[in-house]
């Protein structure tokens, strides 16, 4: 019995559903040399991490490639290959946007918008996974569009004009 | 009184090889299912490593499950350590040891009921001579209850062939 290996978890959900990954392991490539053709790229607005006291909307640009996307925010540019993605919007299919994130050289990782239908709330979720079950998820709700509009974008408009 | 001195002993012989034939069983029924196990799964907050070897057995079940929407009535095993519950189901291709801060309660008849994933949650069971209720241990869950009648439990482990059980301790399986 004692050369048994237990694994860890913490819940029976996470039993069932896998671990996720640890985030900060995951490396990124640092160009976009191995990302083929630029297809297009977009504006929207993102938001820093959901407490009211640090709450601040931001611009991100994201370029989207044929094999990998890059994200612009604040200053910082990160580079997301197709491996990790769960998918790439080739034809602007759905919005790309970004959230905050604990990949090392990553502090902005690429997102999309669920529930975009709902008044209440948006939920931005995570979009590079490495085919991990656990998306991240980062919840949007009115009072945050508020700050948003305090800073000049326009009010629960995803898309920097 | 040298006549005496020997029923006593007796006695305690007796009910001691009782204690130690059910812990005996669990031990060696628990190295088997370790053995063919695919999962060993631990729920913790903890990151250490479990080391069996360093924790404390305490107390010895072997019990019969209820039946679950698509398993029948199973075989457990399981052993309450210092530490934790340690508990395997027959056929199930796993063992899972739940750290105490994972366990609602320490005290009872321990068991297991599935769940409809196929896992086995740890369990305590009572039980009169008609029904047995299974409640459900684990931390951080619904309630969770289920019954199981007592002549089906006795008919199973007839068909399972088992052939020395108490019929008045069921669900627990106990030498008569």
């Amino acid at each position: 019995m004692s050369r048994v290996q237990f694994e860890n978890y913490s819940s029976m959900k996470e039993v069932k559903e896998g671990k996720s990954l640890d985030r900060t392991k995951f490396v990124l490539p640092k160009d976009d040399s191995s990302f083929g053709k630029k297809l297009f790229s977009e504006k929207t607005i993102c938001f820093t991490d959901y407490t009211t006291s640090k709450l601040a909307a931001k611009t991100c640009t994201a370029v989207i490639y044929e094999k990998g996307v890059s994200i612009e925010v604040n200053g910082h540019k990160s580079y997301f290959d197709a491996k990790g993605m769960d998918a790439i919007p080739f034809k602007k299919e759905f919005t790309l946007t970004a959230m905050p994130s604990e990949i090392p050289d990553a502090p902005w990782q690429p997102a999309v918008i669920i529930l975009e239908d709902e008044t209440d709330y948006w939920i931005y979720t995570s979009l590079y996974n490495k085919g991990d079950y656990h998306r991240q998820v980062q919840r949007i709700e009115g009072w945050c569009w508020g700050v948003a509009r305090a800073q000049g974008y326009k009010y629960k408009s995803l898309r920097v004009n | 009184m040298k006549a005496f001195i020997y029923f006593l002993v007796l006695v305690c012989l007796c009910g001691c090889s009782k204690k130690l034939s059910t812990k005996d069983y669990v031990v060696e029924k628990m190295n088997k299912d370790m053995s063919s196990a695919v999962r060993f799964i631990r729920l913790t907050e903890a990151d250490d490593t479990l080391d069996l070897s360093k924790c404390h057995p305490i107390d010895y079940f072997r019990t019969l499950t209820p039946a679950g929407r698509y398993c029948d009535m199973s075989e457990c095993v399981a052993i309450l350590y210092k530490e934790g519950l340690l508990y395997s189901v027959s056929g199930s291709g796993a063992v899972y040891f739940f750290d105490n801060s994972m366990l609602k309660t320490r005290y009872g008849i321990f068991s297991a009921i599935p769940t409809d994933d196929n896992y086995w949650m740890p369990a305590t069971v009572t039980f009169d001579e008609y029904v047995a209720a299974y409640e459900c241990v684990a931390n951080k869950t619904n309630r969770l209850i289920y019954t199981e009648n007592i002549d089906r439990q006795r008919q199973k482990l007839i068909d399972m062939g088992v052939k020395d059980f108490d019929p008045y301790s069921v669900p627990l399986i106990e030498p008569n």
